[in-house]
């Protein structure tokens, strides 16, 4: 495990040492602050459209950290030969992934840290503040890209391309935003084959839509150990599966 | 090998905990549905596919700010209406969009939307059951309608059914009481008593007050004979 934290730490230090990963959180400050705008603009509600822009703005931009980073650093590592290095010393296959996994972590909480401290200090500013449940919310973004960043791992394990494995990561984050809406098209559905399709669909993407509480429309009550369980379980077990795959595959 | 078993377990034990989460994840997915609007635009479809539901409705506000902002220059009636369904569409439980719009609506003189703002105001009613300003603005702008509209009436009696508001019945008594002045038909007496009864039995002490006046009104001119 110990093996796992230093390659993690080597991921932390090796992107946030990345200039366009850097760029990118630039960019989003500068984004956050244009937030400071929205109020002037609105007649009603100014505190809700900041925190709302606010909220959404964090999870884009560090999604598309999470997923440059998480779905290309193993790839990278295997084009520059890199990835021997590491493993020919007595690191094994398994270490080596989740080292990855607990390295894009820590690169979200960074990021996400960062940014939420941010947006507090916009909110200040305008004399408002970030309340419990906009942190609850903050901590469901961590959570949904923690998903993310162990799907960015394993389609880096199965794909040897960049494209396709920002591609992949990409329409799981898109798709996961709609399962429900899979349900119904798999309840609707005449044939047979697309209900199946459709319901295991359902079941095998991230349920982005119900843990997305930053877009709840009401405050509903929510039992957040299940929701913890369902994280955990997701991020053990596509670990394992891009363990058990990376353990097999030719290097 | 003997870590290669090590993982399948782990592997068993993650399906087994992420199974026993599925019943209260499509309870919760069933919950969370319940409370959307079901008929959405092609917009508010991809935003709601996106997960951006309220960073749209934020976004859609705006926009709805700066088209209020153009009335003095242009009869941007037609934007408001159509981006206040978008935005009620989006997120029903925003009241301010309601409010504000319907207001913009129905009492700019330029505009005197009314179906456009009753419509609005009936879609805010029916997913915040519990505001009362909703109710207040639906009276006001079936007061500044006046009587001359006899769809809005029709439509406003169908809201009475639905929430038996004294204020909203106070409005229809004023509007059959001042048409019943003017007509002196069958019609409009018996709508003009029927809701008084009904104003009467809220038992509200100033209503009371004025049904009595409006009934004494009407026993003067029976005495009359006219």
């Amino acid at each position: 495990m110990l093996k796992s934290f230093s390659i993690g730490k080597y991921i932390v230090r090796e992107n946030l040492s990345n200039k366009i990963l850097n760029g990118f959180l630039v960019f989003a400050g500068i984004i956050l602050l244009s937030t400071l705008l929205l109020k002037e603009l609105s007649i009603y509600k100014s505190d809700m459209i900041i925190r709302d822009s606010g909220i959404f703005l964090i999870e884009f931009f560090v999604f598309l950290v999470s997923v440059l980073s998480s779905s290309s650093y193993l790839i990278r590592e295997h084009k520059e030969k890199s990835i021997y290095l590491v493993l020919t010393k007595p690191v094994s296959r398994t270490e080596y992934i989740l080292g990855n996994l607990i390295g894009n972590i820590f690169m979200l909480m960074i990021y996400i840290s960062i940014m939420t401290v941010f947006l507090q200090g916009i909110l200040l500013y305008t004399g408002f503040s970030l309340n419990s449940m906009d942190l609850m919310n903050i901590l469901f973004i961590f959570l949904k890209l923690c998903i993310l960043s162990s799907l960015g791992i394993f389609f880096a394990v199965i794909s040897d391309s960049y494209v396709t494995a920002n591609i992949f990561t990409f329409s799981v984050y898109v798709l996961g935003h709609f399962t429900t809406d899979l349900l119904i098209l798999a309840e609707k559905s005449e044939s047979i084959v697309l209900k199946g399709i459709f319901t295991i669909f359902y079941y095998v993407l991230p349920r982005y839509y119900t843990l997305n509480l930053r877009d709840y429309l009401i405050p509903m009550d929510i039992n957040y150990f299940n929701l913890f369980a369902y994280v955990f379980a997701y991020i053990l077990i596509v670990s394992m599966i891009s363990s058990l795959i990376f353990e097999k595959r030719k290097l | 090998m003997k870590n290669l078993d090590k993982k399948y377990l782990v592997l068993i034990m993650g399906l087994f905990i992420l199974s026993m989460q599925f019943s209260y994840m499509n309870k919760l997915d069933k919950e969370l549905k319940a409370y959307e609007v079901e008929a959405y635009t092609d917009m508010g479809t991809s935003l709601k596919l996106l997960g951006i539901k309220r960073f749209g409705t934020a976004m859609l506000w705006i926009r709805q700010t700066l088209y209020i902002g153009e009335t003095l220059e242009r009869d941007a009636r037609k934007d408001i209406r159509n981006n206040a369904f978008e935005i009620a569409r989006l997120n029903p439980y925003f009241l301010e969009n309601y409010y504000a719009s319907s207001v913009v609506l129905g009492l700019i003189r330029t505009y005197t939307d009314y179906e456009g703002a009753m419509a609005l105001l009936e879609l805010g009613m029916e997913y915040n059951k519990d505001d009362r300003y909703l109710i207040n603005y639906y009276g006001g702008i079936v007061a500044s309608a006046g009587g001359d509209n006899e769809e809005i009436i029709k439509n406003f009696e169908g809201i009475i059914e639905k929430y038996p508001d004294p204020l909203l019945i106070n409005i229809l008594v004023g509007i059959y009481d001042k048409k019943f002045e003017e007509t002196r038909t069958k019609e409009d007496f018996d709508k003009l008593m029927k809701y008084s009864i009904l104003l009467y039995e809220t038992g509200i002490e100033r209503y009371v007050e004025r049904v009595e006046g409006i009934w004494g009104k009407i026993e003067e001119l029976t005495i009359k004979g006219n």
